[in-house]
């Protein structure tokens, strides 16, 4: 599964036209077997005769398959509309931001997780812009407020939010309110992103392809970067869906704080983009403490994003990063389930 | 390096420039495709159906703009929920199993107005039901005709899944029969009858049961 999860990340760098790797790994016009074709050829075999067994066998294949559909079918299209919008903000609206966060640091740092809300970038956009504030002169604390702020403020995530639960407060603000606690509190005790001068060389691994700047560029190439992460992403949670055994996973949602710490890990490892996660929350067979804690820790904390924030801050960063962020979002999460807004 | 190098690569560029076009047009025609044909049906609501037919439509522009390029191997993980989504059919998506979901149930985005709140009946489905013996009460449906579609769970019950957003989150609605004798589970029913109150939840009291064909859309 790592393989695959990696996948996505891969096909971002420069390949040969063949599809093969320049390291030599991949496709196979050298006779080496593609592992990642035969796997995904396998998982599409098993996915369309799995549902055609008998029972038990054939009704949960049946639900890995329909969720692993369904999932791509409801996040596509907001990925998608999430890329056109911030090509819009891009071209018109990013230098005053610039501008106003060098002009009052502690402000800037208490207002950049909002700026999700006029930025509305998911959390992988965020990724280069974070870099390019830290670019631009931007302390780094300012920073590391944004980056783990602004996807949580993001309308189309708080719209996705709102409709996969329901327009249930507890869980769409406290997704807001948790989200901007733990990156005011991230950015406040954790580490601030390092200057300029400790970033890597090679930036061409931000999970984008920056082949132009018009709209169709912005959005195709959110489609070949994150598209299959969103794939795999749902691959995993209908499986784990339909197929994990259901004595263990009411065992987990039974205690709440477990449940929590299962669901951050399962965030993680799962890297589902921020406006699509809020549909695998909702599907997700925990109580709230466990489905807030996944879809705070989705934007801020993700496998696909430690790898983007690797190259971008350095593996120091990204280690204080996660363990700062991991514990604010266990003992914020359960304090708005056990006192926020009922 | 020897001169030939050039024009193979650009061969093998073009080839790859035209399969990742490839992938990316057939991914918006299957999303037109399946909104136009009501297989979209399958997998999310009603109200979701157009997006995923403008979402194609976009996906076609970029296609037609050359404007994203994804690797093979990009491209062959893109085309995966394609291929499942085709190979997937009403019978197979009705015999989803959804054990670890249950209850939690509202009312939803998109539904329209339920006849049983307005003190009618005829074609209903089993939310419309549920959620009226919800609101008023099992005892203010007594008597009320209705007919039903579900699927047989057991000798004296149907149920059918209803999704909030995608069938993702689907979970069983369930309604107790009384007065006819259901088929093997997984069959699907028309029932007409009368509601009725038993023991503190609604029922139906079957005049005629027929049996039909899985639905279209067999999740709500």
């Amino acid at each position: 599964m790592t393989s695959l999860l990696e996948a996505p990340t891969e096909i971002q760098r420069t390949e040969p036209p063949s599809g093969r790797r320049a390291d030599g790994r991949g496709a196979g016009r050298s006779g080496r077997p593609d592992w990642t074709l035969i796997g995904l050829a396998g998982v599409a075999a098993v996915l369309l005769i799995g549902p055609r067994l008998p029972k038990p066998v054939g009704p949960r294949m049946a639900a890995a398959a329909v969720s692993f559909v369904s999932l791509c079918a409801e996040s596509l299209p907001f990925l998608l509309a999430g890329a056109a919008i911030a090509w819009l903000v891009r071209r018109h609206g990013a230098a005053p931001l610039v501008r106003a966060a060098r002009r009052s640091p502690v402000l800037a740092m208490v207002m950049a997780p909002f700026m999700g809300a006029a930025l509305p970038l998911c959390d992988c956009g965020v990724v280069p812009l974070a870099r390019e504030l830290r670019d631009a002169g931007v302390p780094g604390r300012v920073v590391t407020a944004f980056a783990a702020g602004a996807p949580l403020t993001n309308p189309i995530v708080i719209a996705s939010t709102a409709l996969a639960f329901g327009g249930s407060g507890i869980m769409v603000v406290g997704r807001i309110a948790v989200g901007v606690a733990v990156a005011l509190v991230t950015a406040l005790i954790g580490p601030p992103a390092p200057d300029a001068a400790a970033c890597p060389v090679d930036h061409d691994h931000d999970g984008h392809d920056h082949s132009g700047d018009g709209l169709g560029a912005m959005v195709g190439a959110e489609l070949a970067g994150t598209g299959p992460a969103l794939v795999i992403g749902a691959l995993v949670a209908g499986g784990l869906r339909a197929l994990a055994p259901a004595g263990a996973l009411a065992a987990v949602a039974s205690q709440p704080l477990l449940a929590a710490l299962a669901m951050m890990a399962l965030a993680a490892v799962l890297s589902l983009c921020s406006q699509a996660d809020a549909f695998v929350a909702a599907s997700l067979p925990v109580g709230n403490l466990g489905r807030l804690a996944f879809l705070v820790t989705g934007p801020i904390l993700s496998l696909r994003l430690g790898a983007l924030y690797r190259r971008t801050f350095g593996t120091r960063w990204v280690l204080a990063y996660a363990r700062t962020a991991a514990l604010a979002i266990v003992v914020l999460s359960t304090a708005w389930i056990t006192w926020g807004l009922q | 390096v020897s001169a030939p190098a050039a024009p193979v690569a650009g061969r093998a560029a073009s080839r790859a420039s035209r399969s990742s076009r490839l992938v990316v047009a057939a991914l918006g025609a299957g999303l037109v495709a399946a909104a136009g044909s009501g297989r979209a049906g399958l997998y999310v609501r009603g109200y979701f159906v157009p997006v995923l037919a403008g979402t194609g439509a976009g996906l076609l522009v970029l296609a037609w703009l050359r404007a994203s390029r994804p690797s093979p191997r990009a491209g062959a993980v893109l085309l995966l929920p394609l291929v499942v989504a085709i190979g997937i059919g009403p019978r197979q998506a009705a015999s989803v199993s959804q054990g670890q979901l249950s209850g939690g149930l509202g009312a939803r985005l998109g539904d329209g107005p339920n006849p049983l709140l307005a003190g009618r009946g005829g074609p209903v489905t089993l939310l419309q039901i549920d959620l009226a013996a919800e609101q008023i009460g099992p005892v203010a449906l007594m008597g009320r005709e209705v007919v039903v579609d579900a699927e047989v769970a057991s000798p004296s019950s149907v149920e059918r899944l209803v999704m909030v957003c995608c069938a993702a989150d689907a979970r069983p609605v369930t309604l107790t029969v009384h007065g006819a004798h259901l088929s093997a589970p997984g069959n699907w029913v028309e029932l007409q009858g009368r509601l009725s109150a038993s023991g503190g939840d609604v029922a139906l009291t079957v005049d005629h049961a027929r049996s039909i064909p899985v639905p279209a859309a067999p999740i709500l």
